[in-house]
């Protein structure tokens, strides 16, 4: 048999030939030194290249992942991030008591609360000092 | 499918896989390592498997996969026994194999960057895309002679990587 072409064989690697003329050079291809080595470079090349391939959407999707990882990670920031800094003369509320940390960290609601109780103090003066 | 069937298949093509193998490998025992991996592989898919009339092409493919598994693990291998004789150590390190293969890609893609435009559009192609080489030329508006002169031009670079690779 004439050996084949070197297109030839790429097709036979690539599968692209027809079912019996791939057999027939099947047949060719191993019993024939020449060929034989000529396929197997060809072969080993088209392996690793298709490896790369495989392996490219895998690369993929891994920085889709990481993509996601990271708007999730932003999503979360945002919606708990930083707030607006309250106020605290409106919002302020006591754990402790002190006749002065009223004074010093209440404001006015601290202030009000204290009018109040001048005026119940005078009221209760007023009705203990009659006779 | 049957236990019955999958014998009856795999006797009817083993000559034709003998062949395939045998121009892939040159090598009877490899060969007939590769043939057991098949029957093996076809066994184990022969409780889900339904061929409907193309059992011919599954078997093949199996084959092809068999093939192309082995040929990778070669070229690992080949690596693996290139760096143990580059250093001191004395027992190849299994939990180096992923790394050769990162190697190996990495060489490949390096190799791949480095080709004409021109080739570089047909191994890409065919890569993204899978289609034949007659539809890569009716793309490119090339002759499938040249289509095919640039994708063999292409592996010859890609085998020089490879050499130097190991």
């Amino acid at each position: 048999m004439i050996h084949p072409s070197e297109d030839t064989l790429l097709l036979l690697a690539y599968g692209e030939l027809a079912v019996e003329q791939a057999a027939e050079l099947e047949s060719h291809v191993a019993g024939c030194e020449t060929c034989g080595v000529v396929f197997a470079r060809l072969e080993r090349a088209r392996v690793a290249l298709d490896d790369v391939s495989r392996a490219v959407p895998r690369r993929r999707l891994d920085w889709a992942a990481v993509a996601l990882a990271v708007a999730a990670v932003l999503a979360v920031v945002l919606l708990m991030g930083p707030r607006p800094t309250p106020d605290r003369a409106s919002h302020w509320a006591p754990t402790t008591m002190s006749p002065t940390a009223g004074y010093m960290t209440g404001g006015r609601a601290m202030l009000d609360i204290d009018a109040q109780l001048t005026q119940l103090e005078q009221g209760w003066g007023r009705s203990y000092g009659r006779p | 499918m049957s236990q019955i069937r999958v014998e009856q298949l795999l006797a009817e093509h083993t000559p034709a896989l003998r062949n395939f193998f045998g121009a892939r490998c040159r090598d009877d025992e490899l060969t007939g390592e590769l043939l057991q991996e098949v029957a093996a592989r076809l066994v184990t898919a022969a409780p889900r498997l339904s061929l409907n009339g193309n059992a011919r092409g599954y078997l093949f493919r199996v084959a092809a996969n068999v093939w192309h598994d082995h040929l990778r693990r070669d070229l690992v291998r080949r690596r693996a026994s290139v760096a143990l004789e580059a250093s001191a150590a004395t027992t190849a390190d299994p939990a180096d194999a992923p790394l050769l293969e990162r190697e190996l890609r990495t060489a490949i893609g390096a190799a791949v960057a480095a080709l004409p435009p021109a080739q570089r559009e047909v191994v890409e192609l065919r890569r993204e895309f899978g289609i034949t080489f007659q539809e890569i030329a009716d793309r490119l508006d090339r002759p499938l002679g040249t289509v095919l002169t640039q994708m063999h031009a292409a592996l010859a670079r890609i085998s020089a990587a490879l050499e130097s690779y190991r």
